[in-house]
């Protein structure tokens, strides 16, 4: 009983580590332009997809895809921001999200063109497939290495934020636009780079998640929600609200999924009811 | 001297509202003006307008000969504008010290130089925008300008709100700032003599269209026309 506990919140972490990495660059665009992109899926399906094709059509090793699915949704990222989304920042609410919906359904329909309508399959390399047993326990030692990859992710993107001037040129571009452009930090190439970062992340996840999350062309879709729930929960443009929020939601799921399969995938849905009465603008969100 | 900002028949404001109406002004490199004017006259409206945070619908702006009107804020900045604002607008998840490091430009400023003049924010480099006293924040609004290395800072409002006592150690560094550094000033005030004190020229705006120009010294001289001008109690 209690191996399974520990059995279940160690699943729920670890799926909770992978919304998080897909999640965070959603929520620091949302937090710091205040961009509703609801296509934010779709560079994670761009990373899935570098990495299956890497993998199965140029025998690239797992891992080395990995920088890649990064490299390739971020590359998307920039091109998209500098083409499509910078025209939207001014526009309202409404408006991006038709924007960034249109978006999806062309995702959806360009993978479906090019990669079929199936699920792509990656065969993982030896040592992350079986179990590691620690304890008398098992756990899935891709799982290990989902949440071991997270956390160097996480001290990395904590470390610069926190520790470089461009991190700190972000925070203040986040806390206040106008003050930080007025004091000559060009806030739009702040953003740019920024939703760089985060697109390559998602691609990252992305790439991460196909054992898990699976990948097919409806993958934008299908995760839309939890993406959004991460940011609505943790409060958006916080690293912090996001880390915790992926892992409640994460485990929420895992552990309502197995306790409670007449539920099932409706237990986030409650959760993410009760905490927005409870913290409406998010578990670490700013209230303005 | 050189020509260091033109403000041309200026009208702006927020929207389709116009709150500056045909201003002009010239300031040369290192000159010093005080803008005087009651609550809601145009002050602040005037030092936003030159940091592009308004809307200009007429007028021409220009910067040691260039059109200023064309660059967005953050450019204008780095061509020079140490802007203070009056909100201060302190970054809450930025330390004192990032507030320093973030903006610097190279220069004669540094972060050593502004804790040279703010001894008080280097005591304080670890702790948070949001965990300053009043005082405390506008001496790193000002530093934090600084850092820019500007040729014309702008201090808006700088002692709002500030105990009497903080506002006799803030004005003896702002003083000092104003005389030595070369910079150009500009220094919107409540407190009118303070700012005429500081300052060379001074142009008084009622309802955002400037109603008096001239010598602070001559103003200051002249407490009925000041009284008439600013009300000042």
């Amino acid at each position: 009983m209690l191996g399974h506990l520990v059995g279940v919140l160690f699943d729920g972490v670890a799926y909770g580590s992978l919304l998080f990495v897909i999640s965070i660059g959603l929520s620091v665009t949302m937090g710091l332009m205040n961009f509703v992109n609801l296509a934010h899926g779709a560079f994670a399906m761009l990373g899935g997809y570098a990495c299956a094709v890497l993998m199965t059509r140029a025998g690239v090793p797992f891992l080395a895809t990995l920088p890649l699915a990064f490299a390739a949704a971020a590359a998307a990222g920039i091109v998209l921001e500098r083409t499509l989304y910078q025209r939207l920042y001014r526009a309202t609410h409404l408006e991006q999200v038709m924007f960034s919906i249109g978006l999806v359904f062309m995702a959806v329909a360009g993978a479906t063109w090019a990669f079929g309508p199936s699920q792509a399959a990656v065969r993982l390399p030896g040592f992350l497939r079986g179990q590691v047993h620690v304890a008398g326990l098992d756990f899935g030692a891709y799982r290990v290495f989902l949440i071991g990859v997270v956390v160097v992710v996480t001290i990395a993107l904590h470390l610069m934020l926190v520790r470089t001037r461009f991190g700190a040129q972000v925070r203040a571009s986040v806390d206040n636009a106008v003050a930080a452009a007025g004091l000559g930090i060009d806030v739009n190439r702040v953003f740019a780079v920024t939703f760089a970062l985060g697109s390559g992340l998602a691609g990252l996840g992305g790439a991460l998640g196909i054992d898990v999350l699976g990948l097919d062309p409806t993958f934008p879709l299908k995760y839309m929600v939890y993406f959004l729930l991460v940011v609505a929960i943790g409060g958006a443009g916080t690293i912090k609200g996001g880390l915790v929020a992926a892992m409640v939601l994460g485990i929420a799921d895992v552990a309502g999924k197995y306790y409670l399969p007449q539920a099932g995938a409706f237990i986030i849905y409650v959760l993410m009811v009760a905490l927005m009465i409870l913290f409406p603008a998010g578990l670490y969100g700013r209230r303005t | 001297m050189a020509e260091l900002l033109a403000v041309d028949g200026v009208t702006a404001g927020y929207g389709d509202g116009v709150v500056l109406d045909d201003v002009s002004l010239r300031l040369d490199e290192g000159d010093t003006l005080a803008l005087l004017g009651r609550n809601g006259m145009g002050k602040t409206t005037l030092l936003v307008t030159l940091m592009g945070l308004t809307r200009l619908h007429r007028g021409r702006l220009s910067w040691r000969g260039a059109d200023l009107a064309a660059l967005p804020t953050h450019r204008r900045s780095r061509a020079g504008l140490g802007w203070v604002p009056q909100e201060r607008h302190m970054f809450a998840s930025l330390t004192v010290e990032e507030h320093l490091t973030a903006v610097a430009r190279p220069g004669h400023w540094n972060v050593a130089r502004v804790y040279g003049i703010f001894p008080r924010l280097a005591e304080r480099r670890t702790n948070f925008g949001n965990q300053l006293s009043g005082g405390e924040q506008q001496m790193l609004a000002i530093g934090r300008a600084l850092m820019v290395n500007p040729g014309l800072l702008l201090l808006d409002e700088p002692m709002e709100g500030l105990a009497p006592i903080i506002v006799q150690e803030l004005m003896s560094v702002v003083r000092d700032l104003v005389a030595d550094s070369g910079m150009a000033v500009i220094v919107v005030e409540q407190h009118a003599k303070l700012a005429l004190s500081l300052t060379r020229q001074v142009i008084v705006l009622e309802r955002g269209r400037v109603v008096h120009r001239g010598a602070s010294e001559a103003l200051l001289a002249d407490p009925a026309t000041l009284q008439r001008l600013v009300a000042v109690s």
